[in-house]
């Protein structure tokens, strides 16, 4: 069974009389770590609140982990959130005023399921970290806000990441860091993926990276509406 | 939530303190002004604590009382030296002391009385007269002075001073061939009588021994001035050779103090009072008359008590201004928030409780700072306007204000909550701006 699955799904933002999504049909299997990809265009951060459950489609079935999100109360789609979906923004996707341990134990306040799958939140935190290559008391215990972009994304990563959320959603973490990072960056996160048995979903426009995944697709195939 | 709320604070720890001092300051004043008030009501409640009547010939209770116990204005009338010992002898009366008044010394009431007015006069929570300096006398040319009349004027014991006569600012009337000789010196009391000057009925009546004949009073050629005026009928009384044919005689006195032997006679002794038939009088009760003289300052009160509601208003408009302004700077933060799965009424009430915060903590920094600057207030309260502040446990009412200010808190930042709870549902996870 598809752990993602959307058939005749369209979406349309209050007021806009176009609709910024319409897809008839995409699937994600278990494991897979996909990259949607196009060089502009709109609507891939759209598609993913609505797996993310935080907008409500208007037509269609969107369905996630065997769930279908548009049968949902908007509480039960947070809960489901919390517990089944990790998500790495574009950019400043920390709290300021919290440390990196702080930002990575974040979710597990949110989520019963990652507090229970967890003995303790802040070890698991540091091995995620340390793993992202971010050790040291005093890196960990500062406010990320003075933290490089670069470890900023790691603790973002390390933070969609805890407690094994079946999906990973990532809203191109990339777009920020040079290659080098970018590279280092991207290893690190198909890496815990794999060992997590995580579903990745990758949205990004640089086409140099889609070699990395195990399938990259066209958001100009999956979406129909091809407004620019 | 609670930490989330405090770290978030923290982060914007600049204009959060700003608008805490802003609540603070508000609760302050609120309470401040309260305390203020109930001291200022407590002093004067204080001053006539010993007192269960004031005789005075027929007039206004409250004229009554500000005359004799505050040495504000003066009674309409004089009594007869024979009402008062017809009224020191009554049954319910356990002593009487007689007062003669509307003479100042420098601005401040002189008061002749006899030496029983020391014993039983109390101020504050009971406690009698004491003295500084000096001995408890009054004789015939001896003056006993209050504390601030001794700090203000320099006078020390031993000293000689003259008397004017008329009871306004302006001596109208230097009575320099009756001095007096300073015996006494009053501790501080905080009441009235630190700003009085105390003389013997035949002392207060001697000072206008000389200088009838040419008075410079505008008042006494009238027939108005209540001093001088309906005196005539107890001279033949008088104990002081030098002053028999006087008009201020002992035989002239202005009111009495009455303390009963047990506090259900007064309203007996009232009536009695009212209806006696040698003269018209009035007994006023110190503590009911104080209850009109409230009733009349209420309206200044309830008005300063609005201006300093109106403070607390501000206050806390500050506090909706503060979140509402920060609110937009923080959509990336609620929307992080929600993208790891906090419910819209999760951020908004991570609002809420920050401005609860906010609030609490103004209320208790409000509070604590009343409580250092009281301390230091009061010698200068107590000084200028006799009143004790005391900062002791909050009445009932006070934790009413303050409960109605956490709740007013509370409503107001409904509105910037409910604002982003709109907004987080409407970004979603991507800021649209």
């Amino acid at each position: 069974m598809s752990i993602l699955s959307i058939q005749n799904l369209r979406f349309a933002w209050p007021g806009a009389n176009q609709s910024t999504l319409n897809i008839k049909s995409f699937s994600i299997e278990p494991g897979e770590r996909v990259l949607l990809s196009d060089r502009s265009g709109s609507g891939k951060s759209t598609l993913l609140s609505a797996i993310a459950g935080t907008i409500e489609p208007q037509r269609g079935t969107l369905s996630v982990c065997g769930t279908d999100l548009t049968e949902l109360s908007s509480t039960e789609r947070d809960r489901f959130r919390s517990d089944n979906i990790g998500m790495i923004h574009q950019l400043f996707n920390l709290l300021p005023f919290l440390n990196a341990l702080d930002n990575v134990t974040l979710p597990c306040r949110f989520s019963r399921r990652r507090q229970k799958d967890l003995d303790n939140p802040r070890i698991e935190a540091r091995r995620l970290l340390s793993a992202m290559g971010m050790d040291g008391e005093q890196l960990l215990s500062m406010p990320v806000s003075e933290l490089s972009v670069g470890q900023q994304q790691r603790v973002a990563a390390a933070r969609a990441l805890i407690g094994y959320p079946p999906i990973i959603l990532a809203d191109e973490p990339t777009s920020a860091l040079d290659p080098v990072s970018r590279d280092a960056f991207l290893d690190l996160v198909l890496a815990e993926c794999l060992d997590a048995g995580s579903t990745l979903l990758f949205v990004s426009h640089d086409p140099g990276i889609a070699g990395r995944f195990d399938r990259s697709i066209d958001w100009m195939t999956v979406n129909e509406n091809r407004s620019v | 939530m609670i930490g989330l709320a405090l770290k978030s604070l923290q982060s914007r720890l600049f204009t959060a303190v700003l608008t805490v001092l802003a609540v603070a300051m508000s609760v302050a004043l609120l309470i401040g002004v309260e305390r203020i008030r109930e001291a200022a009501r407590n002093g004067f409640s204080d001053t006539v604590s010993g007192i269960d009547l004031i005789v005075a010939a027929r007039g206004d209770d409250l004229q009554i009382l500000l005359a004799t116990v505050f040495g504000i204005g003066s009674t309409a009338n004089s009594v007869s030296w024979e009402t008062y010992e017809e009224i020191r002898d009554l049954p319910n009366v356990a002593w009487a002391v007689p007062l003669a008044l509307g003479d100042t010394h420098a601005g401040f009431p002189v008061v002749g009385t006899t030496p029983e007015y020391f014993d039983h006069y109390r101020y504050g929570k009971g406690r009698p007269l004491a003295l500084k300096d000096g001995q408890m006398l009054i004789d015939d040319t001896d003056a006993v002075i209050g504390f601030e009349v001794a700090s203000s004027l320099g006078y020390q014991v031993g000293m000689t001073i003259v008397n004017a006569h008329g009871g306004g600012e302006i001596e109208t009337e230097v009575h320099s061939e009756t001095p007096f000789t300073i015996s006494a010196v009053l501790e501080r009391t905080g009441s009235p009588v630190d700003r009085m000057v105390f003389v013997s009925l035949e002392g207060f009546a001697a000072i206008h021994s000389e200088d009838n004949e040419s008075t410079l009073d505008p008042l006494s050629n009238t027939g108005l001035d209540m001093t001088t005026t309906d005196v005539d009928g107890a001279t033949t009384n008088s104990m002081d050779q030098g002053h028999d044919d006087h008009e201020h005689a002992r035989g002239s006195i202005n009111a009495i103090y009455v303390g009963l032997t047990a506090p259900e006679a007064a309203l007996a002794v009232q009536r009695y009072v009212g209806e006696f038939q040698a003269e018209p009088l009035t007994a006023a009760m110190p503590t009911a008359t104080l209850f009109r003289l409230w009733s009349i300052t209420s309206i200044a009160e309830a008005s300063l008590r609005a201006v300093s509601a109106a403070v607390v208003l501000a206050g806390l408009f500050g506090l909706v201004v503060m979140f509402t302004a920060t609110l937009d700077a923080r959509r990336r933060e609620f929307a992080i928030l929600r993208s790891i799965g906090a419910t819209p009424t999760y951020v908004a009430g991570l609002v809420l409780v920050e401005a609860m915060m906010v609030a609490l903590a103004g209320i208790l920094i409000g509070l604590l700072s009343l409580a250092v600057i009281l301390p230091i207030l009061t010698p200068v309260f107590t000084q200028k306007y006799g009143l004790t502040l005391v900062f002791s446990s909050l009445s009932s009412w006070e934790i009413g204000i303050i409960g109605f200010i956490l709740i007013a808190a509370l409503v107001a930042s409904v509105i910037p909550a409910s604002r982003v709870f709109r907004q987080t549902l409407s970004d979603g996870l991507s800021i649209r701006l």
